[in-house]
């Protein structure tokens, strides 16, 4: 009578690499601890070293995970963890998120390395806290079971709240990790007793069950799964569930706020994506309603916010929440084109995310964010190669040809009119249009405005260039060459092509 | 060799891009390795280099241009995004072929004639004009809608850096209000991408943005049905905005900011002048073409019924844009603004001419697009060299600079004989052949239009009263210095195809001819039903015959 030998450890082989590698790096961590500087003339290893020593475990486990879900992505198939009870699956959706955010984390603990010891907070913790969070985040995104979507919730965000607060001296990120964790909180209680009502409609949590009985004329489905997306969308900052994010990505580390607004975001749609595609309808007619709401909210509010802000992690704050409207036209569109125009947005996304953020990180001074948009006014100057990198990011962001955003934007919209949401479309490229102002501010404060007082970091550390090369490289090959497939390993697909798989599998007939 | 022959077009379009990403790639390089970066004097060179290389393989092009065909030629097609509709897509035909031409010709004149400009501006300024190139020349090659929609979008990032970063004190301002308007007008070019898409998808559950399509059976623009503007069909809702009409009306403003036609010309009137010289020259000689440009290749062919719908209104509006610039630009004071404004007259005639639905105001327009570019960077040019030597730029403040500088003098007369159109230069063949068409259709138009082309003619004769002979205005034209041998150089270059064209269209004509009737012919089977509202207006003669009836070939 052995349960054990019927489980799939497979399914979770990503998860797994991603704690163990979480486990490892505080071990090692604790284990070099002695090795530290404690003002003794002779140590046989700098603190520099130990903490690179911690960074390079931290993304080499990163790197085997990310790989590993490519691996399964290419084998193809589903494979549940436990077959007779399916909570955790490992299909093409999930291997494919699970690889954008084991690398997306990657890149994070790569930008992270300098930038913690200038503020001087470099703590090996921050990695494993870091990693349990994507842990969490590749458990969400295989969930197939409320149970594991709340489980894998709950691991996602606890260690974010610490990392938001991770910067214990200042005051800033102290009530930012405060209001995060009250919010957040809100969220997983909305989000549980939206659980708890479908189960009390359907008697079930497993998706296959509530697929299967979910009915929207009955009151109680209908408010569960209400609640079920308005939990989900205060994790992603839709608005209306937008105003912490502001306030969290100023006072948090910029290292933080960018591997929250990228990670998180993934994570929580591809949970809406297999929610949309697996349960609720994968042509996306019903709670169309709800999407366009959402979307159209997000969209004018986030856009019209970012036009009035003076700080630069802010803004990109506010313009997230626009993203987030983008990211709904395509769940209100829906179906095959919907779906993969969704994903494909994510790691247009992602892309163009981090590298803005990484900029921002690899200009900080000694103890301070170079945060404010004043500062940047003559970066051209000073720093062309940055001011380059930045414009490039910024133009991406705004969908400008050329760059991965506009693609994305154009699959969207192309998703959109395909379900004859022409005035959603409409409404997003107006939208697009405002964005072009805030974004296009930050380059011509660069390249018009005088030079500043505010002097930035005259330096960029390796880790900083790994991440603006690996960005700047992405957006303009996936914008020029976007039906080209680049890596051997997955034969001829291009990023289109994998997006398109990974949902083609649940929709087509 | 054979590979550049292969893919000439591409070459031509690209070039300039390319090698200015391979100098900031150098420079990245040199600069790492502890060096200086690349001297000055040979970016200015290399950006010439660049560009001239890319008119020659343009000279190349027009010299294998079959005129007996009424295909697109030197086509290169590759699927980019398939699914979404979009491909690289280019080719040439007697449209667009003489605009390739203008473009690659202009910018290594432009390049030279500001090589003091250049000088100062750097590597960073040699790449926006060379990025600014492909993207116009980009736009004009393109027979894909979404990727002339890319170009067309993209040509206004180096524009906005060229004004912000080198333009006149708040040129910062100028350039976001240019950008502004520009992304406006790209916003409702995307509304009726979207339109047409959802048409499309409707049709053929698929999404195709090229032009025509290579392959019989295909589903390009040109195959998709677009309903005409009868609204209360049967089946159909009581409102129906996916017409011709509503079509039509959004390329339309899409295209008329971008000329920009008469209510929205402001912007550009204050980003001239902002604008360092070799950009507000590129402007009035290039880009304000790809909007004119668009009313042919997109607007007119996709949406006839909706064209026809709004001719009369769009007429007047050229009407008033024609005889409306030269009266504002009598009361202006500085001489850039005053050539812009005098420009903005001759483009509405030039939209003037494409509304005509005759073969001779079609190939007057195109004509014309290249002659008045010719005539509006040579004045321009020269302006800016009295603003390099004078720092000013205001009537008021020159006068009798006949005796100081001869041959800035007679260029400046010369070019200002061309641009009204005076027999034997590029102006007259084309603002003739215009005014022929028109007067074909509605006689009245052609009067009034007459009426501004007049005006502009005493206008200009008054400025050169004014400008070039008179009283010395100001002590400091005393010592004023005529145009160096570049300067003459520049001049010489540019005056060549003008007297050219003038004295011998009939190889251009013979060129644009069979695409203008091919148009006309599209244009009338995808307005049937609607055609019977232009009988009588169509006359067979193509616009040699017109010149030749008119004596105007010696």
């Amino acid at each position: 009578m052995t349960v054990l030998p019927s489980l799939q450890f497979v399914a979770i082989g990503p998860i797994l690499l991603i704690v163990a590698g979480a486990l490892s790096v505080l071990l090692l961590e604790v284990g070099l601890t002695r090795f530290r500087d404690r003002g003794s003339p002779r140590r046989a290893v700098s603190n520099f070293q130990i903490d690179s020593a911690v960074v390079m475990t931290a993304m080499a486990f990163l790197f085997v995970a990310s790989f590993t879900a490519c691996v399964a992505f290419d084998v193809g198939g589903a494979t549940y963890f436990n077959p007779r009870r399916p909570m955790l699956v490992l299909d093409p959706l999930a291997a494919f998120m699970t690889t954008i955010l084991a690398f997306s984390a990657l890149l994070s603990c790569a930008l992270a390395h300098s930038y913690l010891a200038v503020l001087g907070i470099h703590r090996g913790e921050y990695y494993a806290l870091l990693m349990v969070s994507t842990g969490g985040m590749a458990l969400l995104v295989s969930a197939v079971d409320l149970m594991a979507v709340f489980v894998g919730l709950e691991i996602m965000c606890l260690p974010l709240y610490a990392l938001v607060g991770f910067d214990r001296q200042r005051l800033e990120s102290n009530r930012s990790a405060v209001k995060y964790f009250v919010i957040g909180g809100l969220g997983s209680a909305v989000l549980l007793y939206g659980m708890a009502l479908l189960y009390g409609d359907v008697g079930q949590t497993s998706y296959a069950a509530l697929g299967d009985q979910l009915d929207f004329t009955r009151p109680l489905s209908l408010a569960g799964s209400g609640l079920l997306v308005a939990g989900l969308g205060l994790k992603v900052a839709s608005v209306p569930f937008h105003q912490w994010a502001p306030d969290v990505y100023e006072g948090a580390p910029t290292t933080v706020s960018a591997f929250m607004s990228v990670g998180v975001k993934v994570a929580v749609f591809a949970v809406l994506l297999r929610w949309m595609i697996q349960v609720v309808d994968p042509a996306g007619e019903s709670l169309r309603g709800l999407w366009t709401l959402l979307a159209a909210a997000s969209l004018l509010v986030g856009s019209s916010m970012a036009l009035i802000q003076t700080q630069i992690k802010r803004m990109l704050a506010f313009s997230g929440i626009a993203h987030v409207g983008y990211l709904m036209i395509g769940l209100a569109a829906g179906g095959v084109a919907g779906f993969t125009a969704v994903i494909f947005y994510l790691i247009a996304y992602t892309l163009t995310e981090l590298g803005a953020f990484a900029v921002v990180v690899a200009l900080a001074q000694r103890g301070r964010d170079f945060d404010s948009l004043a500062s940047y006014s003559g970066l051209a100057k000073t720093r062309p190669g940055m001011a380059a990198t930045m414009t490039l990011f910024m133009l991406s962001s705004a969908g400008v040809p050329g760059t991965v955003g506009f693609i994305a934007k154009f699959a969207i919209f192309a998703a959109a009119v395909e379900m004859q949401q022409i005035p959603l479309a409409v409404l997003g490229g107006l939208t697009s249009l405002v964005s072009m102002v805030y974004y296009l501010r930050v380059p011509a404060l660069m390249y018009m405005g005088e030079c500043s007082q505010e002097a930035p970091r005259s330096v960029i550390s390796s880790g900083e260039l790994m991440v603006l090369t690996v960005c700047g490289v992405g957006v303009l090959l996936f914008g020029i060459l976007p039906n080209r497939g680049w890596l051997p390993l997955i034969g001829d697909l291009s990023v289109l092509d994998w997006a398109r798989e990974s949902v083609q599998v649940f929709v087509a007939p | 060799m054979e590979f550049v022959q292969d893919h000439l077009l591409s070459w031509i379009v690209f070039l300039p891009l390319g090698a200015g990403l391979v100098a900031i790639a150098l420079n990245v390089l040199l600069s790492s390795l502890g060096l200086a970066g690349i001297p000055r004097r040979l970016c200015g060179l290399l950006g010439l280099v660049a560009s001239t290389l890319s008119f020659a393989l343009c000279v190349q092009l027009v010299v294998q241009f079959d005129a007996t065909s009424i295909d697109h030629q030197f086509v290169e097609h590759a699927r980019w995004l398939p699914e979404l509709g979009v491909n690289y897509f280019v080719g040439v035909d007697g449209i667009n072929l003489l605009l390739l031409l203008l473009t690659t010709f202009l910018v290594p004149v432009v390049i030279l004639a500001t090589w003091n400009e250049v000088h100062d501006g750097n590597l960073g300024y040699v790449f926006a004009i060379l990025s600014f190139e492909t993207c116009v020349l980009g736009g004009f090659a393109s027979l894909n809608l979404v990727q002339f929609y890319a170009f067309w979008e993209l040509a206004s990032l180096p524009l906005f850096f060229l004004v912000g970063i080198w333009g006149a004190e708040r040129g910062e301002r100028s350039a976001t209000r240019f950008a502004l308007s520009a992304g406006l007008g790209s916003l409702l070019l995307w509304i009726a991408i979207l339109l047409l898409a959802s048409l499309q998808f409707e049709q053929f559950g698929r999404l195709d943005f090229d032009l025509v399509s290579l392959e019989p059976g295909g589903v390009a623009l040109l195959d998709t049905t677009v309903p005409l503007m009868d609204p209360a069909g049967p089946g159909q809702s009581a409102f129906n905005w996916r017409t011709q009409v509503w079509l039509f009306a959004v390329f339309a403003l899409a295209f008329a900011i971008r000329i920009p036609l008469v209510p929205f010309h402001r912007g550009l009137a204050h980003l001239q002048l902002a604008a360092p010289t070799a950009a507000a020259a590129l402007v009035l000689g290039v880009t304000v073409k790809l909007g004119i440009y668009g009313f042919i290749r997109y607007a007119i062919p996709l949406a006839p019924a909706g064209a026809l719908e709004f001719t009369p209104g769009l007429i007047v509006l050229a009407l008033v844009g024609v005889v409306g610039g030269a009266l504002v630009a009598m009361s202006q004071d500085d001489l850039r603004k005053c050539l812009t404004l005098i420009a903005l007259s001759q483009l509405a005639l030039m939209t003037l001419g494409v509304f005509t639905f005759n073969a001779q105001g079609l190939s007057g327009s195109v004509l014309q697009m290249l002659g008045h570019g010719l005539s509006a960077v040579a004045l321009v040019l020269l302006v800016g060299m009295l603003r390099e030597r004078r720092h000013t730029g205001l009537i008021s403040e020159s006068g009798g600079l006949a005796t100081r500088m001869p041959v800035f003098v007679a260029c400046f007369g010369l070019w200002v004989m061309s641009m009204l159109g005076v027999p034997l230069s590029s102006g007259f063949v084309g603002e003739f052949l215009i005014l022929l068409g028109t007067f074909r259709v509605h006689p009245a138009a052609a009067a009034a239009a007459l009426l501004g082309i007049l005006l502009v003619f005493a206008f200009m004769l008054r400025l050169i009263g004014r400008v070039l002979f008179g009283n010395e205005a100001r002590s400091e034209n005393r010592s004023l210095v005529d145009l160096g041998l570049r300067e003459k150089v520049v001049m010489g270059i540019l005056i060549l195809p003008v007297l050219g064209i003038g004295v011998y269209p009939e190889p251009l004509l013979r060129r644009i001819e069979p695409s203008v009737l091919n148009w006309l012919r599209t244009v009338d089977e995808r307005s049937a039903g609607t055609s019977e509202r232009r009988q009588g207006q169509r006359s067979t003669e193509g616009p040699r015959e017109a010149m030749r009836l008119a004596g105007g070939r010696p």
